[in-house]
């Protein structure tokens, strides 16, 4: 009997365990959402997420003004898009080459370095992006007279598209090497080259989990903080030049946070209203790349 | 026929080409990056000193200077006569200064030794003062607190939805509502940490406590889900063939599942804790961007961690901390590359 007791204890306690990790999305959101309502009552909805100027400061009429997101949702855009230029087509190509022609020696060398490299804290790429690249680009841009903003999105986009380019091609190497054999040599037997066989029968076949892949690094490049902190500008400029500095909702977060620590501003209320846009924005993107992509998915094999 | 047998088979040539040369352009990409930092960094493990009988006082650090009654041969330099005396960078000194080091030079009274204080001071708001053992110590204490929140939680979590849990739609929303927390982006746990630790609980702010905390709530849902990966990965003969034999759920779970399953479990327990190592926008969010001079005594003593200490450098513009951000992130890389060798040497043991 002491068995059956000791068992229910014990599952008992798992499950206490299990409801804390709901326990944590609750308490985010609460979090947000309770903030995020205190920033509302000052600054209206529509100014925030409509509004193209940010300048966020407090008239001595206690009247809460700058506060239009719009330049950060552009910033934030501008620089997620260059990194997903840098990394899709870099990714897939690294991924299909990994998973259809390196010798399988080549490959047990490289996963395990892909993964390693994915865990390489963002803000060393931070540092890298704003002491080496920013003056090479400058520097380049200056050979054709150009002029590139130290700050620039192009900077940060780079940089972040190289951040991504390991997590994304371990994820769609993941995703073309778990494809049954028998897709490949069916297709093989047919006469048709690897090239033929990856573009007409593998692509198509591991599709719904390189959407998944791409939509995954999209919502960790949208997230991403301490690459634009270090590399992107403070400045709020609504611009899809990249050659101009743009600043970013995770940038603006950590620049309202980490000034004044009054907790009743609207200045600091501000970044819980970006944080929920945040959460709101890659909650949609995980979880259309974790679930979302599902009822397309095949079985093979 | 023949030439359009050819025209196929260049194509892919081509195409493995370019599979290859983005690999390539990868690689080479990401060795730049660590090319350059380790260029930049390594110096930072050198120091200049001057030899006290040479009496140049005012090319010492101002700190030294008071230590010149102790009997030392050498004395550490100021950062400016360091950055001169390495690369030969001319900032504030003045052209006597210049002249006096390169006289030094030439009497050998000037030398490179290696930086020991980087490894056991910790900040100072002078470069070649400034090291790394307070940001070590406050690293090793968050992720201490990090450990004992997450793990046990992470590992009770995942056993649960592994080895226990039916199929019902509430445990399906539970699954997919940690699936979507261990893609959530780290900056909101930080909010989340400012808002139940600092502002509900009232604990002190830059402190391993928090810090951990904070971090123990991020990386519990990446170890649910890594540990549950290794669970799945237990075969169900050897638990049927347990059961079968007479065993209890119970014996099944500890005799059988969990050591079949412990090297996966711990590989995925030390790549998040790697992660929670490296990770510094969280804990901008709860206030752990201050200057500590001194190691944290207690978890609720003023706190900053490795990565941290390198923000914090590498917003200084003096060139002395450029060294001195490059050299510390080689330290962080390297105890991350040792921790990822770990997990991939546990791993590669235990498979097969």
């Amino acid at each position: 009997m002491r068995s059956v007791w000791l068992e229910k204890f014990v599952r008992s306690f798992f499950f206490l365990c299990t409801l804390s990790a709901v326990v944590i999305t609750i308490g985010i959101m609460a979090s947000l959402i309770g903030e995020a309502l205190r920033f509302f009552g000052r600054v209206s909805v529509v100014d925030f997420l409509f509004g193209v100027t940010w300048a966020p400061h407090i008239l001595p009429t206690g009247e809460a003004v700058g506060f239009g997101a719009i330049p950060l949702f552009t910033g934030t855009a501008l620089i997620t898009l260059i990194a997903m230029v840098v990394a899709i087509p870099c990714g897939t190509m690294i991924a299909i080459y990994l998973s259809e022609y390196a010798t399988s020696s080549l490959r047990q060398i490289l996963k395990p370095l892909l993964e390693t490299l994915a865990g390489i804290p963002t803000l060393v790429y931070g540092f890298f992006a704003v002491s080496t690249l920013a003056p090479f680009l400058q520097s380049i841009a200056e050979l054709f007279h150009i002029t590139v903003a130290g700050e620039s999105a192009l900077n940060a986009g780079l940089v972040m598209g190289i951040m991504i380019l390991p997590y994304m091609s371990s994820l769609c190497e993941d995703a073309l090497h778990t494809l049954p054999t028998s897709l490949r040599e069916g297709s093989m037997g047919l006469g048709a080259t690897s090239f033929e066989t990856i573009l007409r029968v593998l692509l198509p076949a591991a599709f719904p989990n390189l959407i998944a892949a791409f939509l995954l690094s999209l919502s960790r490049a949208i997230g991403e903080t301490m690459i634009v902190v270090m590399a992107a500008g403070l400045a709020a400029n609504l611009s899809f030049n990249p050659l101009q500095a743009v600043t970013t909702v995770t940038v603006q977060i950590v620049n309202l946070l980490t000034g004044d620590q009054e907790f009743d501003n609207a200045k600091t209320l501000a970044a819980f209203g970006l944080g929920f846009v945040l959460f709101i924005l890659t909650l949609f993107l995980n979880i259309l790349a974790l679930y979302g992509v599902k009822r397309y998915k095949r079985t093979y094999g | 026929m023949i030439s359009s047998f050819t025209k196929r088979h260049r194509k892919e040539k081509w195409f493995r080409r370019l599979g290859l040369a983005s690999l390539f352009l990868a690689l080479l990409f990401l060795g730049s990056i660590f090319g350059e930092i380790i260029y930049k960094g390594y110096p930072a493990f050198f120091r200049t000193v001057i030899a006290r009988e040479s009496g140049q006082i005012s090319l010492l650090n101002p700190h030294a200077r008071y230590h010149l009654s102790e009997a030392q041969e050498w004395i550490i330099a100021s950062d400016d006569v360091d950055m001169y005396y390495k690369h030969g960078y001319v900032g504030k000194q003045t052209p006597t200064q210049i002249q006096t080091i390169e006289d030094l030079k030439k009497q050998g009274q000037i030398r490179l030794v290696f930086n020991t204080a980087f490894f056991t001071h910790s900040d100072s708001r002078e470069p070649e003062l400034a090291g790394i053992w307070g940001a070590l110590i406050g690293s090793l204490l968050t992720l201490f607190i990090t450990f004992l929140t997450a793990f046990p939680l992470g590992i009770g979590a995942a056993l649960y939805l592994e080895e226990f849990a039916s199929k019902t739609r509430f445990i399906h929303w539970i699954e997919a509502n940690i699936n979507n927390l261990a893609a959530v982006p780290s900056i909101l746990f930080g909010l989340l940490g400012l808002v139940l630790f600092i502002h509900f609980m009232g604990l002190p702010r830059p402190s391993a406590l928090v810090g951990g905390l904070t971090l123990g709530l991020m990386s519990l849902p990446v170890i649910v889900v890594t540990t549950r990966a290794a669970l799945s990965s237990v075969p169900t003969a050897l638990k049927e063939a347990a059961l079968g034999l007479g065993a209890t759920p119970l014996q099944v779970l500890f005799h059988h599942v969990l050591p079949t399953a412990l090297p996966g479990m711990m590989t995925g327990v030390i790549l998040s804790l790697a992660r929670a190592l490296g990770e510094t926008a969280p804990l901008l969010m709860i206030g752990m961007v201050a200057f500590i001079g001194t190691p944290p005594s207690s978890f609720l003593d003023p706190t900053t961690v490795l990565p941290v200490q390198i923000f914090n450098w590498s917003r200084s513009p003096e060139m002395g901390f450029v060294e001195n951000t490059s050299g510390a992130i080689l330290i962080l890389l390297f105890i991350l590359v040792l921790l990822n060798g770990i997990a991939i040497f546990i791993r590669k043991r235990f498979e097969s």
